[in-house]
């Protein structure tokens, strides 16, 4: 357990255990505490009361409420549904039958107001079960389902199997029939460790709502102590499972003390904990939508400002640029460079500059640019008393700045989670007005990039973040900004737009448009894309959020999602096709997107109808 | 409900305040309590009789194992022993001293009859409900089944692990097993899966699949001790199915006993017993590779749990608290 005072970074492990027909429920969830367990998991009528419920039911369905409290029922007790029913079979007085006794079991665990019953899907056909449980929560009942599969379907090495099944075909067509919905969740069984799932299989489950794994005792092998340890892939599975926010089912067939499975998985969320300073940071983030920021007609807030400056990474990289770029300039000359820092914020950058100027000690005439005024503010108080009013400010719109003289070098930090989406091309259009024919910006060249991604998670958070003033078509035509987590890449990030600065060009066209595709390399569903930029500020100094260049610890930017509005099932081999858009009118630029393939869809967000960012 | 109340001077349906919350204490029985629901009877080779009662639609899930020294005190509930556990699927003998008992909490208790005691003496864990067991005549071996798996556990060994345990063949829930008599390396299972599956261990291929149903899980299946070439499955769907070893795949002959699922199938000298979701037993006669002589028995008046064929005399219990010995 979490002991008060406890300073050891550790994931919280959240773990169950399953108890077959305990003959005092109480009991047996106070000795399951007292082992250290959260919760258990147990049948909510007696798997042997077999009963006619069409004619004449017994009035009796099995344990009385009142020998736990509404507190310990609602937060302590999954019940797991009779394993007899079968509402999909193909006779009809087995249907019937398995109707009425899954509705009495969904009517006794709403009654008892517990926190998910726990069903399995014993056939790839489930679509009355869906049916019923979707019209159950849809009508009332509040708890969640929790729909265990094998990770890895038993009939892929069974001898005897007809066919080969995919558990995550039955979980995904289950769900599939229940929209999605975020209150069904899936529980994994673990499997042994001659049957592990394939590194893509393992990556698509972490797209998934996976709210526990079951861990049977059988797979712990004893140490030379003899306690119960899991073998290196099972603790590596874990580790990645870690990653969500999953629960741990125990299902003990020993006489081991059940205590040492609760304390080892306690052990392993110590043990497997990542802790460095971008898990720090983003501890609590995961899959939290955010929306874009409006920099250019919103100001931002102190409390930004300081979390974009906790970044050591970025500004480090940052004076790192500015170094190289000051370094080059001719030790002989009379002149000062000029550097701009355009944007100019709370002076990050304006120290990474003077601090640049003191290391090479060559003397660099400063101009901060910074439009927001209680940024300005912050930025006298900075230049009176710790610049020694070195420094120029200018409290202005840099597109509209005519300043005294052109610089030599134009820094900036306008780039957002997708590079161009804070409009940092057509600031640095307008602010290259005082930039020298041989001037530099920094940085000089930024790229999007998209992959296309599973996440219910993000699609059903969508839903559920959704105010009573925006229509479903708006919220899923809205980009947001994500720490991604529970989700799996369905291909690798592609390369969508560039932009260079200065650029001198006659006419400069910042709208944009390509066409990408992808490969599936196994069925999944596609519920949007994922946007990643990176930039180069100087020469090779670059800093990139594409998950496969990232820039270590680096926390400035999380990725940007695209979302669809209904997922859509892929095939394995099939190309996933996306149009992207870059649009802009006087006053606002957008995004528009639309699926091609493996459906054509309709334009999203089209004259940026739901989604813009204002120029003004 | 109209409850019926004590005297006035009763105190002990009295509790104060009226509206206090039930602080229940509920710790076994130190009497044996005969419940409602009768699961199973077993009879050992000198007639003694085992049956299982269990609490299973109340809030305290207790079973009962009462042991009887003949069939007249099994009808009677003139018990000579007792057990007192959590609920139970099954019991059988092992031997006439000793006795396999499948716990739902997934335990199989071991227990020895002595000095007209029934003493635990092993437990095997299991991970969940044990649905049925099989012993072998004259072997100190138990076949199990629990979850996808199937166990034989040899109750000599001092080791808590299974003698064997086969956990990939089947796909869903198994239901029922049952073994060859006279061979410790044959038996077999029946599953959700809708398959029926043949064991031999002795083979590189264990298992072999018997039969598979199109609609329904097999609910249980039995071994024609008699002529062992054939075998009777009961499905969800409530047909039983004749099977013959030597024709793997499909079935000889087939009834629809219920419109519910078959519970339990008895088989002694080719006479076959039938219980299911159902106030019903059928018997038939199976000699002719085929099911004849349909007799149906209506004694029983809730669902009949067992049927234990005993020298051509068929025992049964059910959920009507009734042990029936039949004329059949």
């Amino acid at each position: 357990m979490d002991g008060e005072g406890d300073s050891e970074k550790r994931k919280r492990m959240s773990c169950g255990i399953y108890i077959s027909c305990p003959p005092q429920i109480k009991s047996a969830l106070e000795t399951c505490f007292q082992c250290g367990y959260h919760f258990v998991v147990t049948q909510l009528t007696h798997p042997n009361y077999a009963r006619e419920l069409l004619e004449n039911p017994p009035p009796a369905i099995g344990r009385t409420d009142r020998i736990l409290k509404g507190s310990e029922w609602s937060r302590l007790v999954v019940g797991e549904l009779n394993k007899t029913i079968d509402v999909d079979s193909e006779v009809e007085h087995i249907r019937e039958q398995s109707k009425a006794l899954l509705l009495q079991e969904l009517g006794l665990a709403s009654h008892l107001s517990i926190p998910a019953v726990l069903l399995t899907l014993e056939n790839p056909v489930n679509t009355q079960l869906a049916r019923i449980i979707y019209d159950k929560i849809l009508s009332g009942y509040d708890y969640g389902i929790w729909v265990t599969v094998p990770m890895v379907h038993p009939s892929r090495f069974c001898p005897l199997a007809d066919e080969k099944h995919e558990s995550w075909q039955w979980w995904d067509d289950f769900r599939t029939y229940c929209h999605y919905d975020n209150r069904i969740g899936v529980v994994l069984e673990m499997p042994d460790i001659n049957h592990m799932p394939t590194t893509a299989e393992v990556d698509r489950w972490i797209g998934e709502p996976v709210k526990a794994l079951v861990v049977p005792a059988s797979l712990f092998l004893l140490n030379q102590y003899n306690k119960p340890v899991l073998p290196k892939a099972h603790q590596e599975l874990i580790k990645r499972f870690m990653t969500i926010d999953v629960q741990y089912i125990i299902k003990s067939d020993t006489e081991m003390d059940i205590t040492h499975y609760q304390g080892y998985l306690n052990f392993l969320g110590k043990k497997l904990y990542t802790n460095d300073t971008t898990s720090e940071f983003v501890q609590g983030c995961e899959d939290y939508l955010q929306n874009p920021l409006q920099p250019l007609t919103e100001h931002l807030e102190a409390n930004i400002y300081e979390v974009f400056e906790k970044d050591q990474v970025k500004y480090d990289t940052y004076q790192n640029a500015i170094y190289k770029a000051l370094e080059t300039w001719p030790k002989d000359s009379k002149v000062d460079p000029v550097v701009m820092v355009v944007g100019a914020g709370r002076g990050p950058l304006v120290q990474a500059v003077l601090n640049v100027s003191y290391t090479l000690h060559r003397k660099v005439k400063v101009y901060a640019v910074e439009k927001n005024p209680y940024a300005v503010n912050t930025l006298m108080d900075r230049n009176r008393n710790e610049w020694n009013s070195k420094v120029t400010l200018v409290y202005c719109d840099m597109r509209t700045y005519e300043p005294p003289e052109k610089a030599d070098i134009l820094v900036s930090e306008l780039l957002g989670s997708f590079g161009d989406n804070e409009l940092s091309p057509e600031c640095l259009d307008g602010a290259q007005r005082f930039l020298k024919k041989t001037g530099i910006s920094i940085p000089y060249i930024y790229t999007s990039f998209i992959a296309p991604i599973q996440s219910l998670k993000i699609f059903t958070e969508i839903k559920r973040n959704r105010t009573l003033d925006k229509t479903l078509q708006s919220i899923y035509e809205t980009p947001y900004v994500v720490h991604l987590a529970n989700y799996y890449q369905i291909a690798p990030p592609q390369e969508l737009f560039s932009f260079t600065h200065p650029n001198w060009s006659k006419r400069i066209n910042n709208q944009r448009y390509k066409k990408l595709s992808f490969s599936c390399s196994q069925t999944c569903v596609l519920t949007g894309f994922a946007g990643f930029f990176d930039t180069f500020l100087y020469e090779d100094v670059n800093l990139s959020i594409h998950p496969e260049t990232h820039s270590p610890d680096m926390v400035s930017w999380f990725p940007i999602v695209f979302p669809l509005q209904n997922p859509v099932h892929v095939k394995e081999g099939t190309k996933i096709e996306i149009s992207f858009w870059r649009a802009e009118s006087p006053d606002k630029v957008w995004y528009e997107w639309c699926l091609e393939s493996p459906v054509k869809q309709s334009i999203k967000n089209p004259h940026g109808r739901s989604y813009f960012i204002k120029k003004h | 409900m109209i409850a019926e109340a004590g005297t006035q001077n009763d105190l002990s349906l009295c509790i104060f305040p009226p509206n206090k919350p039930l602080e229940a204490v509920l710790d076994f029985s130190k009497k044996p309590v005969l419940y409602d629901n009768l699961l199973f009877v077993d009879f050992n080779d000198k007639g003694e009789c085992i049956l299982g009662s269990s609490n299973i639609d109340s809030t305290f899930w207790e079973g009962t194992l009462l042991f009887y020294k003949n069939p007249e005190k099994l009808l009677t509930n003139d018990h000579d022993a007792h057990y007192i556990f959590a609920t139970a699927s099954d019991g059988k003998f092992i031997n006439n001293t000793t006795i396999a008992l499948a716990e739902e909490t997934g335990v199989l208790t071991i227990l020895s009859l002595v000095d007209g005691l029934l003493q635990p003496i092993k437990f095997f864990r299991h991970c969940q409900n044990i649905p049925e067991i099989a012993t072998w005549k004259n072997a100190p071996k138990i076949l199990t089944c629990c979850d996808k798996s199937v166990f034989v556990w040899d109750i000599d060994t001092l080791e808590r692990k299974p003698y064997y345990k086969f956990d990939n063949f089947h796909l869903s829930l198994i239901n029922s097993v049952d073994v060859l008599q006279n061979d410790v390396n044959q038996f077999l299972t029946a599953s959700n899966d809708r398959k029926a599956v043949i064991w031999d261990t002795r083979s590189d291929k264990p298992a072999q699949v018997l039969y598979s149903n199109e609609f329904s899980a097999i609910k249980n299946i039995k071994w024609n001790q008699t002529n062992t070439n054939y075998i009777i499955a009961g499905t969800q769907a409530g047909d039983v199915y004749l099977l013959d070893k030597r024709e793997p795949k499909d079935f000889v002959a087939v009834k629809h006993c219920y419109e519910s699922s078959i519970h339990r199938i008895a088989i002694e000298n080719n006479k076959v017993a039938v219980c299911g979701n159902s106030t019903e037993i059928i018997t038939y006669d199976c000699n002719n590779a085929t099911f004849n002589s349909e007799h149906r028995i209506s004694t029983h008046n809730k669902f009949v749990r067992s049927v234990k064929w005993v020298d051509n005399v068929l025992y049964s219990c059910g959920f009507d608290k009734k042990v029936i010995k039949h004329d059949v």
